[in-house]
């Protein structure tokens, strides 16, 4: 919780551009504000593939937090596009690991319901490498 | 003193012969004779006398000869005196019976014999067998008429036992089939044709090559079931049973059967395989079906986990003093278990508006008149869209309560809605919350959680465009969402 501490914290994410694609409006603001506090400026949230894509081509990212089922589509394109242009990201989803597709499983994840220390640490993985 | 008992007989017996001419004469008589005394107790028998009655001859001698006789003892005395008293053979004679098993009776003649005082000399012919009698016969039938019987009984129950049988295997669904080892054919019922997807040609009930049969099992399974024969085959296990998938020719859905087989051995050798096959692909996918419920159902539980916990920590983040967020972040699980329940009962197909609003409002309406007052036609709304209404009417109500015209007794709230035709074959739904009678709004100075459930909350998950104001005379809201939003189902 760094909501009352007012201050910019200078964690490893700080002034990172993080797309957030999440269709719940809930768990977006929950991310969003997440990574708001981290120092991130956070990119979207996006709740379709197609506005991930448009904000993908029209603003430069540094990385992103994918929910991999969105409402009637899978966040897949939008993967694959981020692994194209070499952008690093973390999926986030409710399925367990042994459910997830294996086309999912190459990728970092994080289970819902995350805490933000769960969130903040597998982006910070992710965009290590 | 001779006797001759005989009219052939009588002259050549010597009068003083007595009884040992007697004897001698009756060893030389080709048909069964015997010598009787006075006392009616056999004194002599020849062979063929023995032999017909079926009696040990030397075991005769002595016997009373009424141990032998059908009659009476008192007729056979008499008979016997009458004899004793005349040297012509009184005809008519004495019936002797045989030993138990004896096939032959005899009939006697008797006569005294000159020289043998008191005695009397039988002569006897077999008995002819006289025709069964009508009840004999009558029994007979009624034996051999018992005997069809009972076999017809033995051929229905088998009949009937069959038929059990087959109705069971019938009833059950089994497929059966016969494999003969020593020259792998084997012979299919037509229910196991039918369920393994065997061609038309398929001969049932006459013998077809193994091959045929084991190519219907999945590629991928034909080890399952090749396995679990070797078992049974080296004696390893009375029988098995296997369930694999089976290639069916025209329907392209997975097929599954369950097997199970059993071995007959000869000499220790396996000879023959019989086996039953049922379809369990319903079965199956029932099963699979239940998966991916319980896949969905964890996913869905752990969004809606993600909900609260997203709740939790933007109620914290507004509200952060323990007493308010407590009643806080209860009210909004509470808000939140209310679109759950109503989305329940119709398996989370959707839910009423009316319905809905209702529900969040009614903590705030008295007995005495309502307050909030809704006008609108039924509409049902898919479970996405139920959540974020059920949030947003919440907080409009929470608000109202504490600041609008739900704070006073005079104030009261109209809610309307109506689907609106927005061109090119869209329709909208217009959403309507006007404040009334309250005391004078003035604008929040920050925006809370509340505000940005139902400003964003409402347009992102509804793509719908909200319009919030606090006007002095009362808060206004205005929503507009698109009615193809409201209708699918958002969940995940």
């Amino acid at each position: 919780m760094n909501a009352d501490t007012g201050t910019e914290p200078a964690g490893p994410l700080a002034g990172r551009r993080i797309l957030v694609v999440e269709d719940e409006a809930l768990v977006a603001m929950m991310i969003a504000d997440t990574l708001a506090d981290q120092g991130c400026e956070v990119v979207g949230p996006v709740a379709t593939t197609r506005d991930a894509l448009r904000l993908l081509d029209a603003t430069p990212v540094d990385g992103a937090t994918l929910d991999i089922n969105l409402t009637h589509e899978e966040v897949l394109p939008v993967a694959e596009a981020l692994d194209a242009r070499r952008i690093r990201f973390v999926l986030v989803t409710g399925y367990d690991q042994e459910n997830v597709l294996r086309r999912y499983r190459r990728w970092p994840m994080v289970q819902k319901p995350f805490t933000e220390a769960s969130l903040v640490r597998g982006l910070t993985r992710a965009l290590e490498g | 003193m001779s006797t001759v008992i005989h009219t052939n007989m009588a002259a050549t017996l010597p009068e003083a012969a007595g009884h040992a001419a007697a004897e001698g004469v009756i060893d030389l008589l080709p048909e069964p004779a015997a010598l009787v005394g006075g006392d009616g107790r056999i004194l002599h028998a020849n062979g063929a006398f023995a032999a017909h009655l079926g009696q040990p001859r030397g075991a005769l001698a002595g016997r009373p000869l009424a141990e032998l006789s059908t009659a009476p003892a008192n007729e056979l005395a008499a008979y016997l005196g009458r004899c004793a008293g005349t040297l012509q053979p009184i005809p008519g004679g004495l019936a002797l019976r045989g030993a138990e098993g004896a096939d032959t009776h005899l009939v006697c003649e008797g006569a005294a014999v000159r020289g043998a005082s008191g005695a009397v000399l039988l002569r006897c012919r077999p008995r002819p067998q006289a025709a069964p009698s009508f009840a004999v016969l009558t029994e007979k039938v009624h034996a051999l008429t018992r005997e069809v019987l009972r076999r017809k009984d033995l051929e229905a129950g088998l009949r009937r036992s069959e038929e059990r049988l087959r109705l069971a295997v019938a009833l059950a669904r089994l497929g059966t089939w016969d494999l003969d080892l020593a020259d792998d054919t084997m012979i299919v019922s037509e229910r196991c044709r039918v369920l393994r997807g065997l061609p038309q040609n398929v001969p049932v009930g006459s013998p077809m090559d193994r091959a045929v049969f084991e190519a219907t099992i999945h590629p991928a399974d034909r080890h399952i079931r090749a396995e679990a024969i070797a078992g049974i085959l080296a004696d390893e296990t009375p029988d098995y049973t296997v369930e694999y998938r089976v290639l069916h020719p025209t329907d392209p859905m997975e097929h599954w059967v369950a097997e199970s087989g059993r071995a007959a051995f000869e000499d220790g050798m396996p000879v023959r395989l019989f086996g039953t096959t049922l379809d369990i692909t319903q079965e199956r996918r029932a099963a699979e079906h239940q998966r991916l419920l319980i896949n969905e159902l964890n996913h869905r539980v752990k969004n809606t986990l993600a909900t609260v916990q997203s709740i939790a920590m933007q109620t914290l983040r507004h509200t952060p003093a323990p007493e308010a967020f407590r009643a806080a972040f209860t009210s909004r699980l509470a808000a939140l278990s209310q679109a759950h329940n109503l989305l329940t009962e119709t398996q989370w197909l959707g839910a009423d508006l009316r319905t809905l609003i209702e529900l969040e409002t009614a903590p705030h309406e008295t007995a005495e008149r309502s307050r909030v007052r809704l006008s609108g036609p039924p509409l049902r709304i898919g479970p996405k869209a139920a959540v974020a209404f059920s949030l947003a009417f919440h907080e409009l109500a929470t608000n109202a309560a504490k600041y609008g015209a739900l704070s006073v007794p005079q104030g009261w709230i109209e809610v309307t809605w109506s689907l609106a035709d927005a061109g090119g074959g869209e329709r909208r739904l217009e959403v309507r919350w006007r404040e009334r009678d309250g005391p004078p709004v003035a604008p929040p100075t920050r925006r809370g959680f509340g505000s940005r459930v139902i400003e964003q909350g409402l347009a992102y998950d509804l793509n719908g465009s909200i319009q919030l104001a606090f006007e002095p005379e009362g808060v206004r809201c205005a929503i507009s969402v698109p009615y193809r939003a409201l209708e699918r189902d958002g969940q995940e």
